[in-house]
């Protein structure tokens, strides 16, 4: 170099040393840490257009009603009708009254 | 550029740049902001390297220049970058370390002077590497380096000339 022409600078310039290693912090600005993917998954974004988030929307709670619809349990029509076939009327009937006070004793 | 170039680039680096800053700036803070935007820059551009024009470490030491040379800018708007605006006086060495009166006198060096004589000195880069990173040709570093030298031999002349003795306390 062409200091060297002059030692005595040159010997006088290095006296004043810096740190010869940049900081660890820089490796941190620049690099980052690594992060757990656990992290990375929360802290994650997904841009989508408006008509789209709506369409998605709608077509989940559609989605919601068809499932909750399904899992319903199912009624049974009540039965209004009657069929008599097979019907066996009793053949005789004896009536007794009791009162209060027989039950009593 | 791939993230392990990247990487590989930063730790190969990252220590010169910083240094170079720090030489520049006198600040530690204001380094690691500079050597920061500059690998950003690096990765934000990475086009902007073109490896036929010379290392990348030339190139990175540009990118660290311009952005010292633009904050000089913002801190001194009245002041010329130009080395010949500048004749520097013998700095008062009374009451001082040695190593802190050769940092002032490198700091009142005008930038484009400190420059040279921080990557020729401190750095070690060759005449044709300070040409490149500083994008000026060779014989304009040439001439930098001697009126450095001039300015640096005027203002640091009563330790020059001390013979044994140290002025300030060591």
């Amino acid at each position: 170099m062409e200091l060297g022409n002059d030692p005595r600078l040159k010997r006088l310039l290095d006296e004043w040393q810096v740190p010869d290693d940049a900081p660890d912090t820089l490796e941190q600005r620049v690099l980052g840490q690594p992060r757990p993917w656990w992290r990375t998954l929360m802290s994650s974004r997904v841009r989508i257009p408006l008509p789209v988030a709506i369409a998605f929307s709608v077509a989940l709670v559609w989605l919601a009603v068809l499932v909750a619809r399904d899992r319903m349990p199912a009624l049974e029509p009540l039965d209004t009708t009657y069929d008599l076939r097979g019907f066996q009327p009793v053949n005789s009937v004896n009536v007794r009254i009791e009162r209060s006070g027989d039950a009593a004793q | 550029m791939t993230d392990p170039d990247f990487r590989n680039a930063f730790y190969t680096h990252k220590d010169v740049l910083y240094r170079f800053v720090y030489r520049m700036t006198g600040s530690a803070n204001g380094a690691e902001d500079i050597v920061q935007e500059c690998f950003l820059a690096l990765w934000r551009r990475p086009e902007a390297y073109d490896p036929n024009r010379g290392a990348l470490r030339a190139f990175l030491l540009g990118i660290a220049r311009k952005l010292v040379l633009k904050r000089w800018r913002d801190e001194h708007p009245h002041d010329s970058l130009e080395e010949d605006s500048s004749i520097c006086e013998p700095v008062d060495v009374l009451g001082q370390e040695r190593a802190e009166i050769v940092r002032r006198a490198v700091q009142m060096l005008p930038p484009l002077q400190r420059e040279a004589i921080i990557l020729a000195e401190y750095e070690a880069l060759t005449l044709e590497e300070i040409a490149r990173a500083t994008e000026s040709a060779v014989a304009g570093v040439k001439s930098r380096l001697h009126r450095a030298r001039t300015n640096l031999r005027r203002m640091l002349a009563p330790l020059l000339e001390e013979k044994g003795t140290v002025y300030g306390t060591r």
